[in-house]
């Protein structure tokens, strides 16, 4: 990697990492370690997976999770969940507003200092791109939340049509402070 | 002396009126458009002196709809500037500069001061 990712975290307020499907894994392990270290309280936003997948992957790869606390908005649409005190269920993830809410109360009540949106590209499944570009922009103008760093995963070839979501990385990189292709 | 006309683009219907009650106040003669398609189709049959233009907009983005502007030899040299909620980053400041952007206004905004942004780019 060509740059250092914990200084680029500490550094930067709204951070773009692109990255391939097959390298996702991998990539965002890296991304998740180096926030652990800033030792800060996380909200997660599970967008692609459900949240009990995605606490027992970050557990069994040896990742505290004491720190997060999770946003699932995928295991309501199909089930009802089982309760967690770490975790609120969205009921439909089209609901862009009950997800930002959700991540509202979440920040302010668990004073999380980081918000990792994994991964902002699959909202194009639920809405078109100028509906997520939009979500993001309340999101990163949202009142009280100025000292929030903001961490959006995008998949370069998500489940997309390639076009939607070249849109909607050109429209995030004029607010990004920085963009890190991960590869 | 014929007033300058300037063009508001912006999905929030309240915000149009407003604008436009104020900038009709200060002498301009205002069109508006409520996205980035009505906005363009205006723009085959009227030049404005100014396009503001919000940054998030159903259907195009207010950037798709710059880069159009700038891609039509008719209309890539109008004036263009935009509305947005969110703060611009450095990389983005640095896109408005190559989109040929005159300004950003951050809304919810200061009437004088929109207003001042206005008279800069246009008289």
């Amino acid at each position: 990697m060509a740059f250092d990712l914990l200084r680029e975290i500490v550094k930067n307020k709204f951070l773009l990492f692109l990255m391939e499907e097959k390298e996702y894994v991998r990539k965002l392990e890296e991304i998740i370690k180096s926030v652990g270290k800033t030792k800060t309280k996380i909200c997660y936003v599970c967008m692609s997976k459900p949240y009990a997948d995605v606490s027992k992957e970050l557990e069994d790869r040896g990742i505290d999770i004491s720190n997060f606390f999770f946003i699932d908005v995928l295991t309501s649409y199909y089930k009802e969940p089982e309760p967690a005190g770490n975790c609120i269920f969205v009921r439909n993830p089209n609901d862009f507003a009950a997800i930002r809410a959700a991540i509202s109360r979440t920040i302010s009540e668990k004073q999380c200092s980081v918000l990792l949106f994994d991964t902002i590209s699959t909202m194009l499944i639920y809405q078109e791109t100028s509906s997520v570009v939009k979500f993001t922009h309340h999101l990163l103008s949202e009142k009280g939340q100025e000292n929030v760093k903001k961490l959006f995963i995008v998949l370069k070839h998500d489940t997309v049509p390639m076009e939607e979501n070249q849109k909607l990385v050109k429209d995030l990189e004029m607010f990004a402070d920085k963009t890190l292709d991960m590869g | 002396m014929a007033k300058k006309r300037i063009m508001i683009v912006d999905d929030e219907e309240s915000l149009l009126q407003l604008m436009e009650a104020i900038l009709t106040n200060e002498g301009y003669q205002v069109i508006t458009a409520s996205d980035g398609k009505e906005c363009l189709e205006k723009l085959k049959t009227d030049k404005p002196d100014l396009i503001l233009l919000d940054m998030m907009m159903p259907g195009m983005s207010g950037r798709e709809v710059c880069e159009k502007i700038r891609e039509n030899p008719k209309t890539k040299n109008l004036k263009v500037a935009f509305l947005t909620v969110a703060k611009f980053s450095e990389a983005g400041r640095d896109v408005l500069k190559k989109m040929n952007v005159a300004d950003y206004i951050n809304k919810p905004f200061d009437n004088d001061d929109m207003i001042r942004r206005v008279k800069k780019i246009v008289g």
